[in-house]
């Protein structure tokens, strides 16, 4: 890992370590698995009020290219997570800016912050998740609903 | 290494919290440190040269390449120096941010604790009429010196140096910057002769200076005009004293180009000319940014600390596929599973050796490496 890489995260663990108190408010928060390892993190993203997945709490996994920031994070949901653009198997999620339209601006907060904000305002037309992506796309909220509170319960709650 | 890491939070736990704002503005957003060499973009938006220059080398040439944070369409010949920012990391960096940092913490300290003796009172005081200077600084009205006798040098530094403002703080040989107002006399240096006076008498003084130094050097090619004459002195130097070697290196169309041709390229250029044609192409753009970014430096670096640096990339790419990373016990595992093979390859290698001897046939690709090997 190049020295510009290792200092920019670093930057972004001391910013994860003192932005961070481990309360209901925080709806993002990640840090590295170890300090000698800052190329693969661990985190949570917790449901925003007022969405369909208020209440949960998913577990991410951040791997970090060697190449970071001109290239994207790789962040999959480790707990599973019933969304139109998240994998149910490997929870990969289809987010453009973790793909070609990600930026060096970007940070592994403000991604995990952009992966919060897909929860609310999914994007059923690039579907990983056929199921619930129909479900959506056919209008059916009720069915959507119903459907993300029962996994949410069963693997999300806190 | 973590020690000189800095960030602008560091400002959040003391009372000139509102400083964390002009500190993150002073940061670059690709490498979140401290502008080194800022350039501007066609969008308005300023990053290190480095930064931005290795972000359009990575664009795939198939994209063009945008800007990082609103992704409008940049071009690396348009990129533009950013001199006032420039200028103000150089003063942030060379000391101020340090000073103010100290005097705010020993403020804050001050605040929360019993004031234990005299002198304690007497700093944190000092400490909170800082902290009121900066803040009516802020107010962009000129301010007196604040001539006192406290151990606040750093205040001293940080007012007088914001109501004088060098023209261009004055750069020494290893890159650093120099306050020019170390010394409490309150007096600056002229630009151009550097004796010091006070600063009605710079102004007074500059133009007989110019035009004093302009009679005793009229033979030099860079006899400043009169358009010129008020620009500040490394300004002059800069565009005077750049030895020839100091130019950007254009990009090279690298399909153009055959392996040959690019390996001559990089020893023209005196860089590593190993590897197969992609080591080269990505070493050449890498040299290729880490040089332009050094031109826009208003302190190049000497080459043999660039090329350090591209001998620091060369070691942190990974040669290998991610998710292989091999390990010292890996690669005896992986000797002694491919034992049979290995002892297959020296025994082809050793018969075909007598043969290349006698009747020099032709021996191809892998056989002749390994016979080479076998000869040594």
């Amino acid at each position: 890992m190049s020295l510009a890489s290792t200092r920019r995260l670093l930057k972004e663990f001391r910013a994860a370590q003192k932005s961070s108190s481990d309360s209901e408010e925080e709806l993002v928060r990640i840090r590295p698995v170890s300090e000698n390892d800052l190329l693969h993190w661990v985190g949570y993203i917790r449901g925003s009020k007022g969405t369909l997945y208020e209440g949960g709490r998913w577990n991410i996994d951040i791997q970090v290219p060697k190449t970071y920031p001109l290239h994207p994070p790789e962040i999959k949901f480790i707990t599973p997570i019933c969304h139109p653009n998240v994998n149910w198997k490997d929870g990969l999620v289809c987010l453009d800016i973790l793909k070609g339209q990600w930026t060096a601006a970007w940070t592994l907060q403000s991604a995990c912050m952009a992966i919060l904000v897909l929860l609310s305002d999914p994007e059923p037309n690039s579907p990983l998740n056929v199921d619930i992506a129909n479900l959506v796309r056919s209008g059916d909220e009720e069915a959507a609903a119903s459907l993300v509170h029962y996994f949410t319960a069963k693997y999300a709650s806190t | 290494m973590d020690a000189d890491i800095t960030d602008p939070s560091d400002w959040l736990s003391t009372p000139l919290s509102s400083l964390s704002t002009l500190d993150a503005l002073l940061r670059c957003r690709i490498c979140r440190d401290l502008y080194t060499a800022p350039m501007v973009t066609e969008c308005a938006h300023s990053f290190c040269s480095l930064c931005i220059r290795k972000c359009i080398a990575a664009t795939p040439a198939s994209e063009h390449p945008c800007c990082p944070i609103c992704r409008a369409a940049v071009t690396e010949v348009k990129l533009r120096r950013n001199q006032v920012v420039e200028e103000v990391v150089g003063w942030f960096r060379a000391g101020a941010r340090e000073g103010l940092l100290s005097v705010a913490r020993e403020g804050g300290k001050g605040r929360k604790r019993a004031r234990v003796d005299d002198q304690d009172e007497k700093r944190s005081e000092a400490a909170s009429s800082a902290a009121a200077e900066v803040r009516r600084s802020t107010r962009a009205r000129p301010t007196a010196y604040v001539v006192s006798t406290s151990s606040s040098t750093s205040l001293l530094t940080i007012t007088s140096s914001y109501q004088e403002i060098p023209p261009s703080p004055e750069p020494t040989t290893d890159g650093a910057y120099v306050n020019l107002d170390d010394d409490d006399d309150g007096l600056v240096p002229c630009p151009v002769c550097d004796k010091r006076m006070t600063v009605k008498q710079v102004t007074r003084h500059i133009d007989s200076c110019l035009s004093l130094k302009a009679n005793t050097s009229s033979s030099s090619s860079t006899t400043p005009s009169s358009s010129t004459s008020t620009k500040p002195k490394t300004l002059l130097a800069s565009s005077s004293t750049t030895p020839p070697h100091q130019k950007r290196l254009p990009k090279i169309q690298y399909s153009m180009l055959s392996e040959p041709k690019l390996r001559q390229k990089l020893q023209d250029l005196k860089i590593p000319s190993h590897g197969n044609k992609q080591a080269l192409q990505a070493r050449h753009s890498e040299w290729v940014s880490i040089w332009n970014a050094n031109v826009d430096r208003s302190v190049p670096r000497a080459k043999t600390q660039l090329l350090r640096e591209l001998a620091a990339w060369e070691e942190s790419l990974d040669r290998f596929p991610a998710g292989s990373r091999v390990s010292a016990e890996g690669l005896e595992e992986w000797g002694v599973k491919h034992k049979g093979d290995f002892r297959e390859l020296i025994a082809q290698a050793r018969r075909n050796l007598p043969k290349r001897a006698e009747a020099k046939a032709e021996v191809e690709g892998e056989a002749e490496l390994e016979s080479d090997k076998a000869a040594e």
